[in-house]
């Protein structure tokens, strides 16, 4: 090979590992998803650091109000959050990202168990011992 | 310039251990429900002390002048095997008591928006191990 197109060759693998990074997924947890999926809500908070150094995890902190401020009444649900990394060569940024669902209870529901609300068994399913 | 630069960097690099480098190792966020009344904000942290074996033999080592220190901690970081969140503890029911935490702070249980952090401080050879839960006291 010549070193010209070896010096290209090693010039694009490099600008592609600075422009792709390496992620590794650290985190993933999921609440109970609503029937009702219309009003969607996402909230992302992210770090960066030299190295990967850092001192403190205060960059969470706006995560819960940005949440709350799409749904300031509402109950949010089927909530999806990941926390991430990525490396770029000598710089890692932290990331975490919450989507979900903000749902509107019926006021008796809303008003919670004291008010009347019922938790209702669903009926079992028949056993396949029975069918035979 | 550029020798002033490397002049810095290894006092940069020799105070980098003092400082505590914070690692945010898992994230879950509970549903967050707004419409049964005020909220009001907590947080709670239980920890426990972390050690890193090896660390403590590279110290060891280098304060004795000896190269044994750190043998010693080799071999006793093969016990230490395995998929771990941050250093080994001495105990594995630091976080057990959490719950009563949450508790005590909303003693009327009614609590939303809990989010659940796994953190560690980590300083040269030993490490703080974190579990942080915030959430929501529902006061109405």
């Amino acid at each position: 090979m010549k070193p010209g197109l070896l010096a290209l060759a090693s010039l694009a693998s490099l600008t592609l590992a600075f422009a792709t990074g390496c992620t590794t997924l650290q985190s993933v947890s999921v609440t109970q998803v609503p029937i009702d999926r219309t009003r969607a809500v996402r909230a992302e908070v992210s770090n960066t650091a030299l190295l990967g150094i850092h001192f403190d995890n205060d960059f969470l902190d706006p995560l819960l109000p940005e949440l709350l401020a799409q749904c300031p009444d509402g109950r949010i649900t089927g909530l999806l959050t990941k926390q991430e990394s990525s490396l770029y060569v000598i710089v890692a940024t932290r990331r975490v990202i919450a989507t979900g669902y903000c749902v509107h209870d019926a006021p008796a529901a809303a008003a919670g168990p004291d008010a009347g609300g019922k938790v209702v068994m669903a009926p079992a399913p028949p056993s396949p011992d029975a069918e035979r | 310039m550029l020798r002033r630069l490397l002049a810095i960097l290894p006092l940069a690099l020799g105070a980098a251990p003092l400082c505590a480098c914070a690692t945010l190792h898992k994230t879950a966020i509970d549903e967050i429900d707004a419409q049964h009344g005020r909220l009001q904000p907590f947080e709670i942290h239980v920890s426990d002390t972390g050690l890193d074996a090896k660390a403590l033999g590279a110290v060891a080592s280098v304060a004795a002048r000896s190269s044994r220190p750190s043998k010693v901690a080799d071999i006793v970081a093969l016990f230490e095997f395995g998929p771990k969140t941050g250093d080994p503890v001495f105990s594995d029911t630091f976080a057990d008591h959490v719950v009563d935490e949450v508790l005590a702070r909303c003693p009327s249980g009614r609590v939303t928006g809990l989010v659940s952090l796994r953190e560690s401080a980590k300083y040269a050879v030993a490490s703080g191990e974190v579990v942080t839960v915030r959430g929501f006291c529902i006061l109405d």
